[in-house]
């Protein structure tokens, strides 16, 4: 154990707290008529702590420890409102999807610990880096150097591993949880789902990116190229979902699935860096995007608390057919500008940064990792970087549909709702805006404006890379325009699309429901992984168990354990009468007793 | 004796004997003349034992001193069981406090004897001369007899002064026949001459010697109660007032144990090999007889008389082992045994005068009317099972089965002791959690259903209980935290009748 602030840890650091303690301030208004006020705020503090903890954890078993900590923290949240049927299925869904995770995390790290075992020799084991020399890099390369890991190997355990932060940072095919999450309430969806818990992964792969190069300790290995593919096709995947839900809070949170994924890939091509930037820069808007969210349903909750018989399903339904609570569905929403000023510019503030807007802070670290992917020399980069390239656009479309279908057009529920007034909950909406801006230009340099419009492409100094930078020196790049132009052009293309669709009543919609009605069917259904996984669980997994069950525990070891029972129970009985309460019988056993020993000694003893 | 400055010298260091003595006297005497002020009798018992005891615990420090002619040694051995004994007392009289209607009009009389039983403890761990040793040993087993029987009312009591008596006689009997043939083939009750003139035929031990041996060990085992010198426990514990099974279970305990190490370290120390074997098997018996019958006791004083029994086979590793780590893990054993068993008792005394059951069953759902009773009985029992929780009672465990796995290359037995130990502490886990289970799990029984609510705290005649209650459970945690000093303590204790310091104490005598 021990506690280790290095400039990766202070990043996070800046996130953690400042999030939390946004978080802290707006329950303060969001669960104030919440019966659970007092118990949301000691697991609030819990969460934050384990995260904490994490965060400046200085070897693999401290994480191990603090990950499972955050793990149950999001458990305990995600089932808050435990008598809504829905939460509780949630919280089990997300706990045993994070158990597989994690037994896989465990079986890497732990055949990486075999593997380097005498290396540590005495030294605390799987120290993340040491002084000394005694970290991961100098144990991989001891480690290769007697040929106790190959590059097969070290590949092999960067997959186990890998495991780990997928079932956390919500990655395909262990992404079905995150969704579910969102059953609790939506500041632990801003906090935990959002900002920083599930970018706990993408945090673990950075704090042990050794694991995940060549035993050389260069980029262009295999364990690499899987995260960026993981996490290309999670991005895609998640975005094309995201296309046509309708619940404001499962939009948000599938754009959070896709944007983990964009930092999987970053650091997947080696955009370590880059990665990193994403996430730095993803906390806060999409905090804030889900801070707007929450302000959005608690001001519209009282136009359809009304209806007892509708709560009443709500809370007795199972998560497979689950209904979109009235306050959270797009569709009753419409117009909300004119009722919540503040809450509408914030939420466009998130759009346009989440949307690579050029200027806000998404556009830079989106630009760096999609940069990053095309010079990527691994295995189909061109296809990598495409992909996220056309995500970009998807991203832009979804979020500026969620944005047009709640606050523009007219407003199509039937109670209007109150007019917003400066609130508690408004404040750290507000203040989370200034970073959403301008925490981007940490990354930039204020010469690539003129590289972009003609000057000569050379590397450009930042705050950012230079602050945290994997190896020894910072890498700085040049601004490629040519990207910069590209994914911009995606993003506003998906922005002008959204616009025509749904505030220009371009008939696209209707016509995709109609015609391409599978297509439209296989994103609505999330890509049909529930029912798949469902129908694997039901079908294979749960009967062997069964069988299992029964072949081990009801015959071998039940029969074992009445055994050993019976025969200490009855042994005990046996003795027991052995006692017949006379005192001439004692000093009997006594004397007798005596002259057995003696003579037992005579016959049994050591020395001949 | 040389002069009257060593004899003055040496009454000064028996100052904590006297003391007690001197308590001895005035708590016989004082109900006598004072009846209406009778109350003062066991606070008078308490104060005296603390002073003995902090008298004693001055002389820790000073070494070893060996008194009247070899009679007598005061050694840090001495002191650390003397100390014992007296904490031991001291509690005793404080969970007595809550029961004195039981005893009737002889209140005084019952602190009296107790104090006399301290008293032989206190001199028995002193003792260097097979005289002083046998006197002291029939000291502690007649007060104990006239303690087990003091509820003459009761029938069970009576019956169970009566089996102690005849199985104390048949010991008696064996112990001086063995004394006897030691006097026999020495020439000399001291311990240091003794151990001389064995070492001069210790290579080839003869019948002789081996049946002394086996006669003075059955005697140590009648006292430590070990199988098969143990049929008198259930009953007596069962009879005898439950104060006095407290005491019966760890004061007179620790006397065997004392006797036991100087004994067989320093007397027979030459013949390790011999006793070590004899005692190997005595423990074997005794871990796998105590924890089977325990097992299947429905009584809870029953329950802790076998599984002290238990106990016994436990402690014996370490002394088996006869080794300074051995020697070290079996005192601190002592000391923490003697916590939480001290603690399990005072908290049947509670639960006894309040519902007038010892049934387990009885037991279940107290933590719902009584939280820190159950609390603390629970902690008591954790600890006994062995559990870490807090680890007091689960390092004196691992100590005694460290030292046994260490002796081991000397011992053919040893690994044989340590898996035995070891599976017999199975079920030993079971039977004491499942009392502290039903306590604070299982839905409250009759018997507790019927108890009041909380009673009013300062107004109280349970509050001496309750006070004795605390502090074993206080001393459990300050043993979980203060491992290492403690066991440092343990480890001075014993350094003296490790062999290396015989020779010395050979040189003081001359």
């Amino acid at each position: 154990m021990g506690v280790m602030v290095d400039h990766l840890a202070a990043i996070m650091l800046i996130v953690v707290t400042t999030i939390s303690l946004l978080v802290q301030v707006y329950t303060h208004g969001y669960m104030r008529e919440d019966t659970g006020y007092s118990r949301f705020y000691s697991y609030l503090s819990l969460f934050t702590g384990s995260m904490l903890g994490l965060v400046v954890s200085t070897n693999l078993f401290e994480s191990y420890f603090f990950w499972e900590l955050v793990g149950v923290c999001s458990y305990f949240l995600i089932g808050f409102w435990w008598h809504k049927n829905t939460a509780a299925e949630a919280c089990m869904k997300a706990f045993v999807v994070n158990r597989i995770g994690d037994f896989g995390f465990l079986v890497g790290v732990l055949w990486f610990l075999s593997a380097t075992y005498g290396f540590w020799n005495g030294h605390p084991v799987l120290m993340f880096s040491d002084q000394a020399g005694y970290d991961l890099v100098g144990a991989i390369k001891w480690a290769a150097s007697n040929g106790s890991l190959t590059a097969a190997s070290l590949t092999a355990i960067s997959v186990w591993m890998l495991m780990g932060p997928m079932a956390k940072s919500a990655q395909l095919p262990l992404h079905v949880w995150l969704a579910d999450a969102m059953e609790g309430p939506t500041p632990i969806s801003a906090l935990i789902h959002a900002a920083t818990m599930v970018a706990a992964g993408v945090y673990l792969i950075a704090r042990a990116y050794p694991i995940w190069l060549t035993p050389q300790g260069t980029t262009d290995s295999a364990g690499l190229a899987i995260v960026a593919w993981v996490g290309c096709i999670t991005a895609f995947a998640a975005a094309t979902i995201a296309l046509t839900q309708f619940d404001i809070k499962r939009v948000l949170a599938w754009s959070t699935v896709s944007q983990l994924g964009y930092m999987f890939c970053g650091l997947g091509v080696g955009a370590y860096t880059g990665g990193i930037f994403h996430l730095f820069n993803h906390a806060f808007f999409k905090a804030m995007l889900f801070l707007c969210s929450g302000a959005v349903i608690h001001g519209l909750h009282h136009c359809f608390s009304h209806d007892r018989d509708l709560k009443k399903r709500l809370n007795e339904v199972s998560l497979m057919d689950r209904l979109i609570p009235p306050d959270q569905d797009l569709r009753n929403m419409g117009g909300l500008k004119e009722y919540m000023p503040i809450t509408s510019f914030c939420f466009l503030i998130g759009c346009l940064s989440i949307s690579g807007f050029p200027g806000m802070s998404g556009f830079f670290s989106k630009d760096d990792i999609i940069s990053s992917a095309f010079r990527y020399a691994g295995p189909g980069h061109e296809l990598l970087a495409w992909g996220l390239v056309i995500t970009a656009g998807l991203t832009a479309f979804y979020m500026f549909r969620a944005y047009f279908l709640t606050f523009e057009g007219k407003y199509r529920g039937k109670e209007k709702p109150h007019k917003e007034t400066l609130s508690v909950m408004n404040l750290p909406l507000l203040a989370l805006v200034i970073p959403s801006i301008a925490s981007g230009y940490l990354g930039m340099n204020p010469g690539m404006w003129s590289q972009i419009f003609g000057g000569t492409p050379t590397p450009l100094p930042n705050v950012f890379t230079q602050f945290l930078h994997w190896g020894p020196h910072p890498e700085f790049e040049a601004a490629d325009p040519t990207v910069m132009l590209i994914s911009t052009a995606f993003g506003l293309g998906g922005i002008a699309l959204a616009y025509m669709v749904y505030l220009n009543n371009l008939g696209l919609n209707t016509w995709c429901q109609n015609s391409l009605k599978l297509l439209y069917q296989f994103s609505w259904k999330k890509w049909y992984f529930d029912e798949a996984y469902i129908w694997f669980s039901q079908k294979f997994a749960l009967p062997l168990f069964r069988t299992a069950w029964n072949l081990i525990d009801m015959t071998i070891v039940d029969n074992m354990v009445n055994l050993s029972s019976f025969v200490a129970v009855g042994s005990g009985e046996m003795l027991r009468y052995s006692e017949n309460g006379r005192g001439q019988w004692y000093a009997l056993v006594i004397f007798g007793s005596v002259s057995a020993l003696g003579l037992l000694y005579f016959l049994l003893r050591p020395l001949g | 004796m040389q002069s009257i400055q060593d004899y003055l010298g040496a009454i000064s260091s028996l100052t904590p004997v006297i003391c007690l003595s001197t308590a001895i006297l005035f708590t016989a005497l004082w109900n006598l003349f004072f009846p209406r002020l009778k109350e003062i009798t066991p606070i008078a018992g308490i104060f005296a034992l603390l002073f003995a005891g902090t008298a004693l615990w001055q002389q820790f420090a000073v070494g070893s001193i060996t008194l009247f002619g070899g009679l007598y040694t005061v050694d840090p051995l001495t002191v650390l069981f003397g100390v014992l004994a007296c904490g031991v007392g001291a509690i005793v009289i404080l969970m007595t406090m809550g029961c004195e209607s039981e005893l009737g009009r002889n209140a005084g009389e019952f602190y009296t004897l107790l104090l006399v039983a301290v008293l032989a403890v206190m001199v028995l761990a002193g003792t260097t001369d097979l005289i002083l040793l046998f006197i002291a040993l029939e000291t502690l087993s007649i007060s104990c007899v006239v303690l087990a029987g003091f509820s003459k009312q009761d029938r069970r009591s009576n019956e169970a002064a009566l089996k102690y008596l005849i199985s104390t006689a048949a010991t008696t009997a064996t112990l001086l026949y063995g004394l006897s043939f030691l006097y026999g083939l020495t020439g000399s009750t001291s311990y240091y001459e003794i151990h001389n003139k064995i070492a001069t035929f210790a290579h080839a031990p003869s019948l002789v010697v081996i049946f002394t041996m086996v006669l003075l060990l059955s005697a140590v085992g009648f006292k430590l109660s070990a199988v098969p010198f143990h049929m008198w426990t259930p009953d007596v514990y069962e009879g005898a007032p439950t104060p006095v099974t407290a005491f019966l279970s760890i004061g007179s305990k620790a006397g065997g144990f004392v006797v036991a190490i100087r004994l067989l370290s320093v007397v027979f120390a030459s013949s390790v090999s011999d006793w070590s074997f004899i005692l190997g098997l005595l423990a074997i018996a005794s871990m796998i007889g105590g924890n089977l019958i325990a097992l299947a006791q429905t009584s809870f004083k029953r329950m802790l008389a076998y599984s002290s029994i238990a106990h016994v086979g436990y402690i014996l590793i370490g002394l088996i082992s006869n080794s300074l780590d051995g020697l070290s893990a079996v005192s601190f054993y002592l000391i923490v045994y003697g916590l939480m068993n001290l603690g399990a008792f005072t908290g049947a005394i509670l639960f006894c005068n309040e519902t007038g059951s010892d049934r387990i069953d009885d037991y279940a759902g107290l933590f719902k009317k009584r939280p820190w009773l159950a609390t603390g009985l629970a902690i008591c029992l954790i600890n006994l099972a062995g559990l870490p929780l807090p680890p007091a009672g689960f390092f004196a465990k691992a100590f005694v089965f460290w030292s046994g796995i260490q002796a081991s290359g000397a011992n053919p037995l040893a690994w044989t002791l340590i898996i035995v130990a070891l599976l017999t502490s199975v079920p030993a886990i079971y039977y004491y959690m499942r009392v502290a289970i039903k306590m604070i799990v299982k839905e409250p029984s009759d018997a507790v259903k019927k108890l009041e609510p909380e009673r009013k705290r300062m107004v109280d005649p349970q509050i001496c209980p309750d006070v004795a209650l605390a502090a074993c459970v206080a001393g459990i945690v300050i043993a979980s935290v203060m491992v290492n000093p403690i066991m440092k303590l343990a480890k001075d204790s014993v350094t003296p009748v490790t062999s290396p310091a015989v020779g010395m104490l050979d040189q003081n005598l001359n």
